[in-house]
């Protein structure tokens, strides 16, 4: 992981609260797995913790972020702008699990901004990837095309049904997953209900299974032990054990 | 120009400079090593360590407030055993001093934890008698004259190495129970620990923290943190202090010596700046320069 001022090539709106940051880090892209995170610095004095955001794509000495403005500190750091300096760690997390190959059938669900870290995987698996996205709605619909561009297999559900499926994303992955010769294995990112969804499903069907999850950090390197998750070998860090973890081991309160 | 001067003497340990991390937010430096060089800090005091590993708290532990944040972690860690085979010999390997904070559920925790340390290859004890995040111990001594003697007294009676006592800004008069612990036989003070806060979040009208209250930290507390290692100072000249409490940077560390502490601990700030501590360490440095200091001790408030 490296800490260093990077420069900002991108800043702007692409959907409702939706933004995508592209920075150049030619220190830091080549080192990035799928799934992995940055955190980032708004250095302001009142926003003092660092911002978590999944990186999205890194090609070409370029990260590319995606997060939603959700409290004042996402709102400031969409005002910065295209050639702004910006201090960064990265990559932090473990990532999505890559020693799967074209013997397994692979399994992406995701969810509202949860998609974020999904496209580089998806862009990554070789073989056999299906992508199930949801969101609310067609105005929350994040990186279609990019996805569309990764795999053959993406199916997209939105909550009210103004686009693609009307319903749960779970209920269209039950839907659409037949008996498959192949093993597969799960890969999900997104809020704690389908997170759960995705959980109980796995493990009806004995599949195997990583869930993404979040949790609100405070260094997000290892050394707070803010964001704990509950699981079987009990509480684990999000930052630095996770983001990852084999659904089999989380446990998710009631 | 003259070499500057920064070692610093407290209770009889030595220390290359007055530039300490605050317990909790340092681990036991492993996560930090990629940032910074350990062997430049003057201490590291380690994460609260008990006699058996704590779960600590159930998340969300943390939540941001405007220039500092909120945390109710809850001291969890994998207790005294483990930290005794792996982070005592992870820390040895640096050339650094190193402080023990110690916590308990009762009198008994803390001393079994200052004993079973006793030929431990360690600098200095820091008795955490006000963490506010668990319901046994922690601040019900730090707030309890009684208690707070008490358990001072039990532990040094068990201890080798020198005992600083960390106390709690959630008292009325800092300076009594400064004294107290100083007449139980505290050998430094350690001040301060965070301030209890709560944040309630409007939209879903629920508090942020699980444990509803947490420790307030950051730039907030600074003044609340100087205005006590003052009252401190001026209350008991002889004592040792180790002040703490919203430091990030070089200034911030020189108002706290000139309040009247021999050292400082950054805490809050590695978060908002891994690098912190050297960025400090070298505030402190441009600052003796600036003013021709050569030594900490010519650093002095003029009142």
């Amino acid at each position: 992981m490296e800490l260093e001022t990077v420069k900002i090539l991108k800043n702007r709106k692409i959907a409702e609260d939706i933004y995508e940051l592209l920075l150049y880090a030619p220190n830091i892209w080549h080192r990035v797995l799928p799934g992995q995170f940055a955190e980032i610095y708004l250095e302001n004095g009142i926003n003092i913790l660092p911002r978590p955001l999944s990186i999205c794509q890194a090609a070409l000495g370029n990260l590319r972020l995606i997060y939603k403005t959700v409290g004042d500190g996402t709102r400031r750091l969409s005002e910065f702008r295209e050639g702004d300096g910006i201090r960064i760690l990265a990559p932090l997390g473990n990532g999505f699990p890559v020693d799967f190959d074209a013997s397994y059938e692979h399994i992406v669900i995701g969810g509202g901004i949860g998609v974020v870290p999904l496209l580089r995987l998806a862009q990554t698996r070789r073989g056999d990837v299906r992508v199930f996205l949801g969101f609310r709605a067609k105005e929350q619909i994040i990186l279609r095309e990019d996805f569309a561009a990764a795999t053959e297999h993406l199916r997209i559900a939105t909550d009210d049904g103004s686009y693609g499926y009307h319903g749960n994303i779970i209920s269209l992955v039950k839907e659409e997953l037949a008996d498959s010769d192949k093993p597969r294995v799960i890969y999900a990112c997104g809020p704690k209900p389908l997170l759960r969804a995705v959980q109980s499903f796995a493990a009806k069907n004995n599949t195997l299974a990583y869930l993404s999850l979040e949790e609100r950090m405070g260094c997000g390197f290892g050394a707070c032990i803010g964001c704990v998750v509950k699981t079987v070998h009990g509480y684990k860090k999000v930052c630095k054990d996770g983001t990852v973890f084999l659904a089999d081991e989380v446990i998710f309160d009631e | 120009m003259s070499e500057l001067d920064l070692s610093v003497n407290i209770a009889g340990v030595t220390f290359k400079n007055p530039v300490f991390t605050a317990s909790g937010t340092f681990g036991a430096g492993r996560e930090y090593a990629d940032f910074i060089d350990i062997n430049t800090l003057g201490a590291v005091t380690t994460k609260g360590v008990s006699i058996v590993p704590w779960e600590g708290n159930k998340p969300p532990r943390i939540a941001e407030v405007h220039g500092g944040m909120l945390n109710s972690i809850g001291l969890q860690n994998a207790g005294l055993e483990k930290f005794i085979q792996e982070d005592i010999p992870f820390l040895r390997q640096f050339g650094t001093k190193i402080i023990v904070n110690i916590c308990g559920h009762t009198a008994e925790e803390y001393v079994s934890v200052a004993r079973e340390l006793y030929d431990a290859d360690v600098d200095m004890l820091e008795l955490n008698i006000s963490c506010p995040n668990i319901t046994e111990g922690g601040i019900a001594f730090g707030t309890d004259e009684k208690a707070l003697y008490d358990v001072v007294y039990d532990v040094k009676s068990f201890a080798r190495q020198p005992l600083s006592v960390k106390l709690s800004p959630n008292v009325t008069n800092i300076s009594k129970m400064a004294k107290i612990a100083a007449d139980a036989g505290a050998d430094a003070l350690s001040l301060i620990n965070t301030i209890v806060g709560m944040k309630i979040d409007v939209h879903t009208r629920k508090p942020v923290l699980n444990n509803v209250y947490g420790g307030l930290s950051g730039a907030g507390i600074k003044p609340v943190a100087v205005r006590m290692v003052h009252q401190v100072r001026t209350a008991i000249p002889y004592i040792p202090i180790i002040g703490m409490g919203g430091i990030s940077s070089g200034e911030d560390a020189v108002e706290f010596l000139l309040a009247g502490a021999s050292a400082v601990s950054v805490g809050t700030a590695n978060f908002e700046n891994p690098r912190a501590t050297s960025f400090i360490l070298q505030g402190i440095r441009d600052y003796m320069t600036k003013y021709g200091f050569s030594s900490l001790n010519e650093i002095k408030l003029d009142e």
